[in-house]
């Protein structure tokens, strides 16, 4: 399980899904939770923040830049590519799974899903 | 005892109009975009028997809404409800946390079924399903009840119990109901899939290897009937949907019956069904091909279900619509896509390892090849087409042909039929399919009256 003392980032342009996705994470015991409407906000938060974030939970649908794009922008930067980065969302193609997975996912959540679900796929990431 | 709560959040006047009759003896609740946004820390209490949510839903969204009540309420049936057409795929919608999504307009009969189901089960009323029921013996007993529905004074009355055996009057009688007026309660649906497969298994058990018994092809005859008449009735295409849907569990629990392992078929409908009981044109094709190689004899069910399944793996995501669209209307660039894509599922299954029977692999090859040289991708002729080719081509052209697209006019299975068996008889124009095989599915199809 990751360290819950870690700054984590919850990416997601819908409004009451960061809220859901922020409070799972405050039910988990995370402290430090920040958030971004977008990839692009998201990547500058994450290349400017002054402690590096140690979790990353975002959407894969969004304007501007999508999951799959900062997944990958994130993973080219070798200050981030070990971060564990976790995607949520309601695409199921098995391509888009393939995608994610071959871009570097750590975890792969299903929209909609339980508060519990994203408690079960951290247990499942070893710590940095 | 406390009434069933009914929640409804963003339906439009008209969609509420609509579902008001049916929500008698329910308590309902509106909830506004605030009391929705106020669901992320304060879960809902109590769980209520159905929520219906609306297009008038702004910030949230109907799709952030689904996303948000999903994550509360699990099991619960929660329906999106909307006035006019469709603005996206219905399993845009269920993917994104609905139990199903209803037009006012196109899918009023589907809807009350669908609320009538949820709130019955919440006030303890039982919902009923139709079914068709293969021939029966004097003596046989049946592990469902059965109902008779009078439209008249629209009441359910019993027909049979569970475990009743058959005497010649009451299945002389149960023979008579088709599948407008026969029932079986929807807390027994199961039962009856698996009697029906097993009815098909003992008649599958009569015929000779490449010929089946009469008994057979009367029952997959019954069996397609029941899906095509209710996919013909004008307004009542969604009925003909959850029809297609019983048709599938029933060819599903035929060829893998409950206690044996599971298969490769079984799988991949497991992963194209999850999460939703959506209309799906591979699962559709499936059931239909296998009914097919079972009524004819003529290829393995098994493994034409398995091609079914798979045969459009290689259509890439977004590309879908190429296959309903007008072959004349298609650039050279979308043509070439469309053609590539019967290769392209091929080497998809063999890189994802997946053990394909060769009568399989052959019927994915050869479903867009026609007999008179007009398919693709390798445009053979005659009886270089495969027998697997041509059972997959005709469950895929009547398919898409006969579903419900945006913008087109569906063709009506009477018409798709009838033009079928003008093209296997008369002489002359083209042939997609080798008369003589395409005259025995046709046997299979209902009669042209």
């Amino acid at each position: 399980m990751i360290d819950l003392n870690v700054p984590v980032l919850v990416v997601d342009d819908m409004t009451t899904m960061r809220k859901i996705v922020m409070k799972a994470c405050r039910e988990i015991g995370f402290t430090q939770i920040s958030e971004a409407a977008d990839g692009v906000l998201a990547w500058e938060a994450i290349s400017n923040a002054a402690s590096p974030f140690g979790l990353i939970i975002s959407d894969w649908n969004m304007p501007n830049c999508t999951g799959l794009d900062l997944l990958k922008r994130v993973r080219a930067d070798s200050r981030f590519g070990r971060t564990p980065f976790v995607m949520v969302t309601a695409e199921t193609e098995s391509k888009q799974v393939g995608d994610a997975i071959a871009a570097g996912v750590s975890q792969y959540i299903l929209k909609p899903f339980q508060p519990g679900a994203l408690k079960d796929k951290l247990a499942l990431i070893a710590p940095k | 005892m406390s009434k069933p709560v009914v929640l409804c959040c963003g339906l439009t006047e008209k969609a509420s109009q609509a579902v008001a009759p049916l929500l008698a003896g329910c308590e309902i609740r509106m909830l506004d975009e605030n009391g929705l946004v106020a669901l992320v820390e304060a879960p809902l209490d109590p769980t209520p028997a159905l929520i219906l949510c609306g297009e008038m839903l702004r910030d949230p969204g109907p799709l952030e809404a689904a996303q948000l009540l999903r994550s509360q309420c699990r099991e619960g049936s929660i329906y999106f409800v909307i006035d006019g057409l469709p603005t996206a795929d219905r399993r845009h919608y269920i993917k994104n946390g609905y139990t199903d999504a209803f037009s006012v307009r196109l899918d009023q009969r589907l809807m009350r079924t669908a609320v009538a189901e949820a709130v019955g089960t919440a006030l303890g009323v039982r919902a009923f399903r139709p079914v068709r029921l293969l021939e029966m013996e004097p003596g046989q007993t049946l592990p469902f009840d059965t109902a008779l529905y009078l439209p008249g004074n629209q009441k359910y009355i019993r027909l049979s119990a569970a475990g009743d055996p058959l005497d010649a009057d009451r299945a002389a009688r149960l023979k008579e109901h088709g599948v407008r007026s026969l029932h079986v309660p929807l807390d027994q649906i199961r039962e009856y899939n698996a009697h029906t497969a097993s009815r098909l298994q003992v008649f599958a058990g009569m015929g000779r290897p490449g010929q089946p018994s009469e008994k057979l092809q009367g029952a997959v005859r019954a069996l397609l009937t029941s899906v095509l008449t209710e996919l013909d009735r004008e307004g009542t295409f969604p009925e003909g949907r959850a029809s297609l849907n019983q048709a599938t569990e029933i060819v599903k629990t035929f060829l893998r019956p409950p206690g044996s392992s599971s298969s490769v078929y079984e799988r991949i409908l497991m992963l194209s069904d999850e999460g939703a009981n959506a209309y799906c044109h591979s699962s559709n094709v499936a059931t239909i091909a296998a009914l097919i190689a079972l009524g004819t004899g003529a290829a393995n069910p098994d493994h034409m279900a398995l091609a079914g399944l798979l045969h459009d793996v290689g259509l890439a995501h977004g590309d879908e619509d190429l296959e309903a669209r007008d072959p004349a209307s298609l650039s050279l660039q979308e043509r070439v896509r469309l053609f590539q894509h019967v290769p392209d599922s091929l080497e998809i299954i063999r890189k994802r390892k997946i053990l394909l029977p060769t009568e399989a692999a052959r019927a994915v090859a050869d479903h867009h090849e026609r007999h008179d040289g007009s398919g693709y991708p390798d445009s053979k002729v005659g009886p270089k087409v495969s027998l697997e080719g041509q059972i997959l081509g005709i469950a895929d052209t009547l398919d898409r042909a006969t579903a419900e697209i945006p913008g087109r006019t569906r063709v009506s299975i009477k018409d798709w039929i009838r033009g079928q068996r003008q093209g296997a008889l008369g002489g002359g124009g083209p042939k997609a399919f080798e008369p003589g095989f395409l005259k025995k599915c046709l046997a299979l199809f209902p009669k042209d009256e």
